[in-house]
């Protein structure tokens, strides 16, 4: 296996988990630099072909973040997005893509440190997992 | 953008002063806000969660309508809108002249941090050796004499407290920039001419401090309820890990005592200040979350004043089903406990039985403090008309009472100004013939900007080897270095730049970038490239620099390669732009929808006001108090006679159809169809009081509402009688499912009532019994008054209510007094039930207007706290009773309010479509509409004729539901499409 820092890629909405990556860069907590991060106005646009086409980019991980449910700017983009989203685990098992390599998380705009913590631990997994082998993913 | 004429002063940039600069911002005027403190937000940057929801929300203030202008996302980090300017450290120290032409003189006070040299490193706080408490965290942790007031904005610059700096150098001499003077500095400027002033001063809270109350300030562990609060924020001086302040002890028993400084007379605070209780819930449900749900949460309190719409059913939910306990009376003091640290409270329960409990920690819910004068500058202009408070005569507010009230306040500053506001020029974005929208549809050329910023604690980057790498991306990109040493000026080598580049898309890279934004913002939109058409990149953050000082040129490329990605498909706003009819449907004329009509009309929109009935007035005819009726008495008159107004009576909404900004439909009266178009529609329906079944209401004559009790105790003929005993019942039938709210007014007219009784007969025995006294504000102090007016009072529970009974002819009721420990049965004469409050029912209406119901039968608002009078449909508002129960006056206040939102829309001339808007790729669509409903604005709708699905640009917020649900991507999201997003995440994994 080879060993190459895990990419870890983190699609966020703009209001609230976005806002709390800021904080936590302000207050000086220091979070993985191999997490890449996409800005989305709000986890309702978070399509499922997104989440593949980042394994299929050579992620290793992929994080979805978003305003706590009743918080969605959207009103509840992030309950749908939820809903939607709960099937991909499935699919990925299917997809020879390790479940445990998604993850979706709500994170308010003011919790800085919950941010920090999230994206350890899933750095953390990932690393333990290992990088994302692309022969082992039937779609390609 | 075009220069808005008028200008307005907001002083204080707390919630009110921020909504109501926004609104007048909005409304197309440029606003200075002033602040005398360090920051904007008020209060709610220190507070992280509020009821309803649990959740900040604040952002939902910002412009949801034609909101590219004010683009940004969180306010407690700051504001930013091209119409306001923002000036801390500043007060008005004079203002002369005449209303609509002011001049003011404002005086700022030096940060003592250069904004354009300082890098954020914060090295200045590390070395300060000053600790003083900290006001943010209301003295539960502490903060050094030089300190960033902006916590979790990464841009906000360092301030320095001149109260407490000892000028001893150590931060000047630790910044490697030399950007700290230590010399104070004051700077005057005038402001001329100023149309008018909102003062927003906000109210102080009680400081416990001064009375020495239950140990405050001499045992650590008890903090005041904004203190508590940051103690469990994320954000706070335990960074989310909260423990006891005195000792480190995990935190399991919380202890709230209501009050503080409140409906205390013995030191001068008669007033309740209304806002206390639900934060104190709040609070104990979040500590409940945040500490773990077995902590044990008890709230002491006299009465729970849960008087909002939907407070009683929270209250209820954070009891039931969280196990929050409640206990009711008042906490004579508190000890500390034999375990050090612990806290011992004595108190005597609801039944009259001692308790005695012990706490980690006992939180003081602190109302209201001393209000502040306005200063004798502004009191003296505050009959001309041009200088409007914020309601501090109404005392401590909570969150959407202040947005309310902020609302009112620009709308009659408007309204007494005489402003058309038609005439005003309203920040235009996106028009044909503006160079930046030219450049918008050009093919994408990049010119990246590289700002190598020479201070020297910015993280040094090899610049060659990024633009070696810039250069060779795939696209037409440009690269210019320009260097800024020491704070040089650069704007003539930007301005040849600009000028000469081909580029029709700005990137700007730079290692070090906070201080300039604002600046180079304003030179790109000049040079025609508008704030979209820019992209920016600042490498001086933790997630690139990792702290290190150099930057590899790897972990520069990634998040560049995501803004060129972004850059290169950006698009322009497809869709065509809608007109606005300068016109409004008010529907309902009682005191709300006369106060909007009334309002709109005077601001020269055009009203349509549409009442069922076949007078107009609502319930304000039927108010007895003359005090009380007359100002809707002259709301009629004005309806009637004026100009812009015109009234259908016995008239309702027949049907409706279009968007926000042009809706068509008629009403239907005897028969006769009245077509009708309009720019917006306020729904202000009203309600009516409840009718019940409780006690037996309906069965014995001497059982009446408190509304027909009040007309019996106003006939004459009501003294001639002998009067022995009346009663009366509170909360009939509501405050309980299914009508689980309070109605807000009925302890007021109970009150008002029993006072009235008491006159004319002195010797009367007149109970009351309640469950709460919602006397809220300034009407406790009636309450108190009722309390020496031998009038007693008998709380129930409402597991256990009084029984009415009849003995023969007469009305017996029978209960428990826990105060004096005794069963009581009275003989009424009279027993009068607070019926409480229904809205007229609404659902039909409703449904024509798109607008969702509560469980209740009110109107859903966009957001019970910041939106309060928005409805999710971006063309109707609500106020009145069809929106939640209260008094006639903040109907009245409430429909003013409305018209200004409406009048936010009616006064654009067209509503661009928006860049992130969604669009229908009519080809591809295989019509299963399950777009349509997956929209939550009920922004898309099928096309009558071609049956094809059809966005609304202006009732869309870009919120990409509907893409996501989309199996054949036939929507497109402005310019969140799914190719931008592939290349995105493409880009971001390279
Ligand atoms: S806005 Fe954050 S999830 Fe919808």
């Amino acid at each position: 296996m080879a060993t190459r820092e895990p990419k870890i890629i983190a699609l966020v909405c703009n209001w609230c988990t976005y806002t709390a990556a800021d904080l936590a860069g302000t207050s000086r907590l220091i979070y993985p630099a191999n997490v890449r991060m996409v800005r989305f106005m709000c986890t309702g646009m978070i399509d499922v072909k997104y989440i593949i086409k980042a394994f299929l980019e050579g992620a290793d991980g992929v994080f979805v973040g978003g305003c706590h449910p009743g918080d969605c700017h959207y009103i509840n983009g992030n309950v749908k997005a939820e809903r939607r989203i709960s099937g991909l685990q499935v699919l990925l098992e299917q997809f020879g893509i390790d479940p445990k390599r998604f993850t979706l998380k709500w994170i308010g705009a003011s919790e800085g440190p919950e941010f920090q913590r999230n994206m350890q631990e899933f750095t953390r997994t990932i690393a333990e997992l290992g990088p994302q082998i692309e022969s082992d993913m039937m779609i390609l | 953008m075009e220069k808005t004429k008028s200008q307005f002063l907001v002083l204080g940039a707390g919630v009110g002063g921020i909504c109501s600069a926004i609104d007048l911002a909005e409304t197309g005027y440029s606003v200075t806000l002033v602040e005398k403190g360090p920051r904007t937000g008020g209060i709610m940057p220190q507070l992280d969660h509020q009821f309803p929801d649990d959740h900040c929300g604040m952002c939902r203030m910002l412009p949801m309508v034609d909101r590219e202008p004010g683009a940004q996302t969180c306010l407690k980090r700051g504001l930013s809108h091209p119409n306001i300017r923002i000036l801390t450290h500043t007060t008005l120290t004079d203002l002369s002249g005449n209303p609509g032409d002011y001049t003011a003189v404002l005086t700022s006070v030096s940060r003592g941090v250069d904004a354009l040299r300082c890098t954020r490193c914060m090295a200045c706080i590390d070395v300060c050796p000053v600790s003083v408490l900290d006001a943010f965290n209301d003295r539960a942790g502490d903060r050094n004499a030089i300190y960033q007031p902006f916590f979790g904005n990464p841009e906000a610059l360092p301030t320095i407290d001149w109260d407490n700096c000892t000028r001893c150098g150590e931060c000047a001499q630790a910044c490697p920039n030399s950007a700290i003077d230590l010399e104070r500095v004051e700077l005057t400027e005038s402001v001329a001419p100023v149309s008018g002033v909102i003062v927003a001063g906000g109210n102080p809270l009680y400081d416990p401090a001064v009375t020495d109350l239950y140990g405050y300030g001499v045992l650590p562990n008890v903090v005041t309820a904004t203190a508590f609060e940051r103690i469990l924020s994320g954000s706070g001086p335990f960074r989310g890990q909260p423990v006891r302040p005195s000792d480190g002890h995990p935190i399991r028993r919380v202890a709230w005592i209501q009050c503080v400084g409140s409906r205390n007379v013995m030191i001068g605070a008669g007033h309740c200040s209304s806002t206390c209780c639900m934060f104190a819930v709040k609070e104990a449900l979040l500590a409940k979350k945040t500490l773990g749900s077995d902590t044990d949460t008890t709230i002491f309190y006299m009465d729970m004043r849960t008087y909002g719409r939907d407070s009683q059913r929270y209250r209820d939910r954070a009891e039931e089903e969280s196990g929050v306990r409640f206990i009711r009376c008042r906490i004579h003091s508190v000890d500390p406990a034999d375990d050090p640290g612990d806290l011992k409270l004595t108190y005597l329960d609801d039944l009259g039985q001692p308790g005695e409990a012990t706490f980690d920690m006992v939180v003081l819910s602190t109302g209201a403090g001393v209000q502040k004068e306005l200063p004798p500058l502004l009191a003296d202009k505050t009959d001309q008309g041009a200088v409007v408070t914020i309601g501090p005569e109404a005392g401590l507010q909570d969150i959407r009472e202040t947005v309310l009230r902020a609302h009112g306040a620009v709308s009659s500053l408007l309204e007494k100004l005489n402003m058309d506001s038609r005439a005003k020029t309203i920040p235009k974005t996106g028009r044909a013939g503006d160079k930046s929208v030219n450049r918008f549809m050009q093919q994408p050329v990049i010119q990246v900007l590289v700002l190598d910023n020479g201070v020297v604690k910015a993280p040094q980057v090899e610049w060659p080897a990024i633009e070696g790498r810039l250069e060779r991306s795939p696209g037409n990109i440009f690269v210019n270095r320009l260097s800024i040493i020491d704070g040089k000026d650069l704007s003539l080598e930007l301005e040849t730049v600009l000028k000469e580049t081909r580029g029709n898309r700005l990137l700007v890279v730079s290692n070090h970038i906070a201080g300039y934004r604002a600046t180079l913002t304003k030179r790109f939109e000049e040079a025609g490239f508008s704030a979209p058409l820019v992209e920016w990149v600042d490498l001086n953050r933790n997630d690139v620099s990792m702290g290190t000082e150099t930057i590899q040129p790897d972990a520069a490329m990634k998040p560049i390669q995501v803004a060129l990605m972004r850059l290169l498909h950006k698009r322009p706003s497809r869709g065509m732009a809608q007109v606005v009819e300068n016109s409004a449907l008010v529907i309902g004329a009682g005191p709300a929808g006369l106060s909007a009509a009334v309002s709109l009309a005077e601001q020269g929109v055009v009203v349509h006001l549409v009442e069922k009935e076949i007078s107009i007035g609502g319930n304000g005819p039927r108010i007895q108090d003359e005090h009380q009726r007359r100002p809707i008495d002259q709301l009629i008159v004005r309806a009637k006679g004026h100009p812009n107004i015109s009234i259908h009576t016995g008239a309702t909404l027949g049907a409706l159809s279009g968007r926000p900004g042009h809706f068509e439909g008629w009403v239907v009266k005897e028969n006769m169809e009245i077509p009708l178009s309009f720019g917006a529609a306020i729904i202000a329906t009203g309600g009516t009081p409840a009718i019940t079944e409780a006690y037996g209401m309906g069965k014995h004559p001497p059982l009446v509402s408190h509304f027909d009790f009040e007309k019996k105790v106003l006939d004459p003929r009501f003294a001639e009688d002998t009067l022995n005993t009346v009663v009366m019942i509170q909360c009939a039938g509501s405050r309980e499912e299914p009508r689980n709210y309070c109605s807000r007014t009925c302890c007021v007219k109970a009150l008002d009532n029993a006072l009235r009784v008491r006159q004319l007969f002195p010797h009367a025995r007149i109970v009351i019994f309640y469950r709460d006294i919602m006397t809220y504000g300034k009407s406790e102090e009636l309450y108190a008054k009722a309390r020496t007016r031998r009038i007693r009072f008998i709380p129930f529970n409402k597991s256990k209510p009084p029984v009415v009974r009849t003995e023969g002819d007469t009305v017996v009721v029978d209960g428990f007094d826990p105060v004096m420990g005794e069963a009581v049965h009275l003989k009424a004469d009279w027993v009068s039930l607070a019926v409480g409050m229904v809205p007229k029912p609404i659902h039909d209406l409703c449904r024509l207007l798109e607008v969702p119901v509560t469980p209740d039968g009110f109107v859903h608002e966009a957001d019970a706290k910041w939106r309060p009078v928005d409805t999710i449909n971006p063309g109707v508002f609500v106020c009145g009773l069809a929106k939640g129960p209260l008094r006639a006056d903040e109907a009245v206040a409430e429909g003013t309010a409305a018209a200004l939102r409406a009048l936010r829309l009616l006064n654009r001339t067209e509503l661009a479509p928006q860049r992130h808007s969604a669009v229908v790729r009519h080809a591809i669509c295989s019509r299963c509409y399950l777009c349509v409903d997956s929209c939550p604005y009920g922004a898309r709708f099928v096309e009558p004729v071609l049956g094809q699905v059809e966005v609304d640009p202006v009732a869309c917020q870009g919120c990409g539901t509907c893409a996501s649900v989309c199996p054949n991507s036939a929507t497109v999201m402005g310019e969140n499409e799914d190719f931008t997003v592939m290349n995105v995440i493409e880009a971001a994994l390279m």
